[in-house]
Formats: structure tokens, C-alpha cells, sequence
């Protein structure tokens, strides 16, 4: 409270401060010169960082409202747009500014940033991702929403001169303007029933009324909007194909929880059946991503499946619809978000030195990386939830959570999922780094030239390097530059490439080892009627917090909990190394023609996705129908 | 209310012209306006 004063210009700043350092890229950056120009941008994205910490440091007790141009609400209704900020909502904007951060840091002088765009638009996709966790009106939300993909499909369209992200950007693009367009639909029925856009009041106008045809249509229509994004299956299809842009996805997973849990939970009916819905989805999505893991042999979309996986985790956690299974997803979030972001540098560093990103192509390839091959193996790990970092701690709660709600075989399939998925990658290490596997890949149905599209962007990558101007259409001065720096540095990483995943994993040790962090996330979930008091309500007097989760912290749980963890751990060294192992190719083969059909049903062509997403989104109706009344 | 459709209309424009941005780089480099055709995604 008695920081209020100081910390509410904070929160504006939190959004105006990277947007000013995109337009101060976008407009000036032809003044500066190219170290100036990444100095400045990454500079701004740590500032941003730590505006929202501060920010997740102050809302912890209580959640800060923040009203824009001073319109407050008059009576009991909302007139202006708010934010409304909890400690989970600054903690996940936190992390996109750490992320961000991370990704700048890395691209030093690797990223070509003439005219400053890249550094513009990665800015903007932070600032509409701090807008999108911290704010608490609708209309805003599906602004920023769609702004973070705008930015999302330009970054990942950037290298247009290469045949693959191309089209994978596309096929997001296409998916995800569709997702949006379902947003908005939604957001257009609930203003029609409430005539407001806020969501605390349109969570009271709508407690205790019964849920009719339209607002089951339009829960179906937001809920499919932001699975979507979210890449659940079956609305993934776009995932691999867009190479994993990595916050997003869970961004959009806890603003689906925070619009379930502020506009719809006050419906007559209950929480049961809805939460059977998100359940089902989670699981299907962990297993479908872990399998499709193991199949790759590409490792950024390998990756990008491990992602969809652990999304499916997190979605079972919150299908769990508990304080305690939130808090472990949350912290499942933060840990994982980390490492997997370690894990896609990692693998940009394998690309920029050895110009290939084929687990096949890279067999043996990897002496001289050492710390990079250090830290995808200790990514993977701790995807397996290696016992001190903050992962292993959020997998104790969401365990927890499912035994507390009755479901024990869930730990079965959130481990089968973990154990795949880290399995894959660390695989794909054994085989890079230690030279063990085959050379030949075990599927019978591909050539060598398994993904035409990123051979040859490799190809193009060393033609660069050679000095010639690529057929690709930037501008060639940048290029040659390009070039001629990375051959001048073939021999040695640059530390920007290698320092960043190596300090995302070690914040994630750090959170890990924070005694108490498990009763801060449990107690970071306040319950509707507070949130609506404290936005509508009077803001000087004192409001009342959720009851505390009581968090199971007795050793003995948490001993099993280790050992569950490292017995994860080592079911994914074993799998990775029968995934290896020259005697277990029948078994490889049978299991590779198994789950053959799967692999064809991502075919990568936008109308297949389109239609699974139709498909998916009235299978969503009628199951939201069905939970609803 | 009509502030929102204002800025749905911006939004709408915003992504309309980067998928076009997209679709002319796809015939700059495929050759065709054919999705089913681009084959580079395959897995």
C-alpha cells in the first residue's frame, strides 16, 4: 500500500518503455552504429524485465489496479481500461522480458540489424506481452493478443529468403489470424450479454445466471481462440512448422486461466465438467509431443514438439482447477520456460557453427562445442525435472494437486510425456556430441534429404560465408558483413551465443534453491470475489486475501518427490540411450511404423491445419455446451 | 463502441497486410500461390 505512489507510473512504464525503445529502433537506428544499436535494445528489454519484477515484488499481498487516464469506475461500473496486476500476471510478463532479453543478448552481431527491425519488432513483442499478462480488460487482451502474433509471424518470417520458415510462417499466420478472429467473436458476445468490457464486471454480471446459448458459444469461441495459440492439439499443427517463438504459447495458456477464472467461474453449474474439457485436451497434447519428439530428427522441430509437450503438462495442471495444481503449473512454467529457451540457443549456436540443424548431418560433429553441448544436456535434464531447479519443485505440487484431486495415473502420463520428450533431446545430444547412433536414419519412408527446406537454408548459410551474395534479396552489404564475420569466427563461439543459456539455467538453479517458493506461487491465486472487489470496489480500504493453500511439505513427500524426479531423469537417459543403441533397431523400426500415421497426419499443408481447426473448435462447442449446462 | 471497431478495423489491417507481405515472398521464391504445393514443410 505504501508503495502504491511510487510504483503506479511503474506500470504504464512497464509497456511504454520497450514500445519508445522500438520506435527509437525503428526511426533512429540508421544514426547508430551497429554495437550502439544492439546496446540500446538490449538495454531496453532488461529494463523492462525489471520494471515488472518490481512490479511482481509490490502486487504480491494484494493485486495493484492501475486505471488508465484516470477514468475510474463510477458506482459499480467499470468505464475505463484497467490493469489489473497479480504477482502471477507480473511474473509471466517477467518472463518475456527475461526471455527477450536472452534472445537480444544472443544476437549480437549475429543477427543482421540494419534499419534496426529485428531489434524493433522483438521490442514490440515484448511490450504486447507485458500488455496481455498485465491487463484486465477485454478488448485490451485480444488487442495485445493479436499484436504479439503480428509481431510473432514477422519474426519468424524474417529470414523470407529461405524456403521453410516461409512457409511455417504462413501456416502460423494463417491459424493464428483465424484464432483470433475467434477471439474477437467471442469478446463481441459477452459485450452483447454484458454490455461491459471489463472483465471483473462482466465476472459479476455474470455470477450465479445460468449459461445460455450464448455464452457457451462464446466461452467455446475464447477458450478455442486462445488454444489456438496456445498449440494444443488438435490446433498444434502450426507449432513445428513456426519453430517454437517460446513464450507465447504459455502466455496465452494462464491469460485462458485468468479469463476462465474472472468471467466464467461465477456461472451457475460448477467447475466439474469444464475441467474434465481441459484435462483432456492437456493429455492428449503432452502424449501427441512427446511422441512426435522422439520422431524428429530436426532439432528445432523436435524442440518445438518437447514445447507442446510440457504444454500439455501445464494444461493439466490447470485442468486440475486447484490452487495447488495452478501454482505447480506456474512454477513448471517459469523452470521450464528457461531451459527450453537455453535448449533453442543451443541449438542456434549449432547452426551457426556447423550450418546444419540435422541430428543425422551433425553425428560426431560436436567436438569443440563443449559448453554448448554441456548445456543442452543440462536443459534436457532439467525438463526431466532434475531435483534443485525450480521445475522439480513445481512437478512435487502438480503431483500433489492430482492426488489431492483424486487422479494418482496422471503422475503416470505427465512422467511417460517428461521421459519422451527429454529422452529425445538428450538422444540428439548423445548422437552430436558422442558420435554414437546411426548414421542412417531408422525410419524406412525418408531419404536423406528429410526436410528439403532447411537443407537448404543450411546451404545458403555457407554460401554466405564464402563472401557471395545470397539469391535471397537482402540487402548484400549486411550479408557480406554477415559473412565475413562468421567464417572469421568458425573456430570460436562467441560468448554472447554461449553466456546467455548458460545463466538462464542458473536462474533457474537459483529459483529452485529459494526456500518458500512453493507457498509463494500457492498463495499467488486470489479468488474472484476479491479480484472484482478490488477493481470496482472502493481502493483505500483493505482487501480480503484468498485463504492460505496449504502446500504438503512434509520431508517425506518431498524425498519421494526427489526420487521421483531423478528416477524421471534416468528413465530419459535410458531412452535416449536404447534410442541409440545399434541392437535395438527392430524395436526402433516397429515403433517408427507404429506411429507412422501420426507423423503423416502433420503434413505441414495450411488447409489440413485449418480443417483440424474447425474440427477442433466444434468438438470445443460441444463439449463446452455439455459443461456448462 | 465505436472506438472498438476503429481499432479492430487497424488490427484487421495490420495482419491482413503481413499475410500479403507473406503470400508475395512465397511466389518471389516458390514460384506458385498453391499452399498444397509448397512442399518444404513436410515431416
Amino acid at each position: 500500500m505504501d508503495l502504491v505512489g511510487s510504483t503506479s507510473a511503474i506500470i504504464p512504464a512497464s509497456v511504454a518503455v520497450p514500445l519508445g525503445g522500438a520506435a527509437l529502433m525503428a526511426g533512429f537506428s540508421w544514426l547508430l552504429p551497429r554495437w550502439a544499436r544492439d546496446l540500446i535494445a538490449i538495454a531496453v528489454a532488461l529494463a523492462t524485465t525489471t520494471l515488472t519484477l518490481i512490479l511482481m515484488a509490490s502486487s504480491a499481498s494484494r493485486p495493484m489496479i492501475y486505471w488508465f487516464s484516470g477514468w475510474r469506475p463510477a458506482g459499480d461500473m467499470a468505464i475505463g481500461i484497467d490493469y489489473a496486476i497479480g504477482p502471477l500476471g507480473a511474473g509471466m510478463a517477467s518472463l518475456a522480458g527475461l526471455l527477450a532479453s536472452a534472445a537480444l543478448i544472443y544476437c549480437w552481431r549475429y543477427f543482421d540489424s540494419a534499419r534496426g527491425r529485428h531489434h524493433a519488432l522483438v521490442l514490440i513483442f515484448l511490450a504486447a506481452s507485458v500488455d496481455f499478462c498485465l491487463t484486465g480488460d477485454l478488448f485490451n487482451l485480444f488487442v495485445a493478443f493479436e499484436l504479439v502474433a503480428v509481431t510473432a509471424f514477422a519474426l519468424t518470417g524474417y529470414n523470407a529468403g529461405h524456403p521453410a520458415p516461409l512457409q511455417g510462417a504462413i501456416n502460423f499466420a494463417v491459424t493464428n489470424s483465424l484464432g483470433g478472429m475467434c477471439v474477437l467473436m467471442g469478446v463481441g458476445f459477452l459485450y452483447a450479454r454484458t454490455g461491459s468490457l471489463n472483465l471483473a464486471q462482466i465476472g459479476q454480471t455474470l455470477t450465479g445466471r445460468h449459461a445460455d446459448g450464448l455464452i457457451v458459444v462464446a466461452f467455446a469461441l475464447l477458450t478455442g481462440g486462445f488454444l489456438i495459440k496456445a498449440a494444443v492439439v488438435p490446433f498444434h499443427f502450426w507449432l513445428p512448422d513456426a519453430y517454437g517463438s517460446a513464450p507465447i504459447p504459455v502466455c496465452v495458456l494462464f491469460a485462458v486461466i485468468r479469463v476462465w477464472d474472472t468471467v466464467f467461474s461465477g456461472l451457475a453449474g460448477g467447475s466439474g465438467p469444464e475441467k474434465t474439457v481441459l484435462l483432456g485436451f492437456g493429455i492428449l497434447t503432452a502424449v501427441v509431443g512427446a511422441v512426435m519428439a522422439l520422431a524428429q530428427i530436426q532439432l528445432k522441430r523436435m524442440l518445438a514438439f518437447v514445447t507442446m509437450s510440457h504444454l500439455g503438462i501445464y494444461l493439466i495442471g490447470v485442468g486440475l482447477l486447484t490452487p495447488l495444481g495452478l501454482a505447480g503449473a506456474s512454477l513448471l512454467v517459469i523452470g521450464d520456460g528457461l531451459a527450453k529457451s537455453a535448449l533453442f540457443l543451443g541449438v542456434g549456436v549449432l547452426q551457426h557453427q556447423r550450418a546444419s540443424v540435422s541430428e543425422i548431418k551433425l553425428r560426431g560433429r560436436g567436438r569443440g562445442l563443449a559448453v554448448t553441448g554441456f548445456t543442452i544436456v543440462l536443459g534436457a535434464l532439467v525438463l526431466a525435472d532434475l531435483p534443485p531447479f525450480v521445475s522439480s519443485v513445481g512437478h512435487a505440487l502438480l503431483v500433489a494437486a492430482a492426488d489431492q484431486a483424486g487422479l494418482p495415473w496422471i503422475e503416470i502420463v505427465i512422467a511417460l510425456s517428461v521421459i519422451l520428450s527429454s529422452g529425445a533431446v538428450l538422444r540428439a545430444a548423445g548422437r552430436i556430441w558422442l558420435g554414437w547412433g546411426d548414421s542412417e536414419s531408422s525410419r524406412p519412408d525418408t531419404g536423406t534429404a528429410d526436410d528439403p527446406g532447411e537443407e537448404a537454408e543450411d546451404r545458403s548459410d555457407t554460401a554466405d560465408a564464402d563472401g557471395k551474395l545470397g539469391a535471397n534479396g537482402l540487402t548484400g552489404v549486411d550479408r557480406d558483413q554477415d559473412g565475413r564475420e562468421r567464417s572469421g569466427r568458425l573456430r570460436r563461439v562467441p560468448l554472447t551465443m554461449v553466456l546467455p543459456p548458460l545463466a538462464l539455467l542458473a536462474i533457474g538453479l537459483g529459483l529452485g534453491l529459494t526456500s518458500g517458493i512453493e507457498e509463494h506461487a500457492a498463495a499467488a491465486f486470489s479468488d474472484r470475489a476479491a479480484y472484482a472487489a478490488a477493481v470496482l470496489g472502493t481502493h483505500g480500504g483493505s482487501i480480503p486475501t484468498g485463504g492460505r493453500v496449504v502446500v504438503p511439505a512434509s520431508p517425506a513427500a518431498s524425498a519421494g518427490g526427489v526420487l521421483t524426479d531423478l528416477g524421471q531423469v534416468l528413465a530419459a537417459l535410458c531412452v535416449a540411450g536404447i534410442a541409440l543403441d545399434r541392437r535395438a533397431v527392430a524395436l526402433r523400426r516397429a515403433l517408427a511404423a507404429g506411429t507412422g500415421w501420426l507423423r503423416r497426419l502433420h503434413s505441414g499443408l495450411v488447409g489440413d491445419q485449418v480443417t483440424w481447426l474447425a474440427a477442433g473448435l466444434a468438438l470445443l462447442a460441444a463439449l463446452s455446451e455439455a459443461a456448462l449446462h | 463502441m465505436q472506438a472498438l471497431a476503429l481499432t479492430d478495423v487497424v488490427v484487421g489491417a495490420a495482419v491482413t497486410a503481413l499475410l500479403l507481405a507473406l503470400a508475395v515472398q512465397v511466389h518471389k521464391r516458390a514460384g506458385t500461390l498453391d499452399p498444397d504445393e509448397l512442399g518444404a514443410t513436410r515431416n
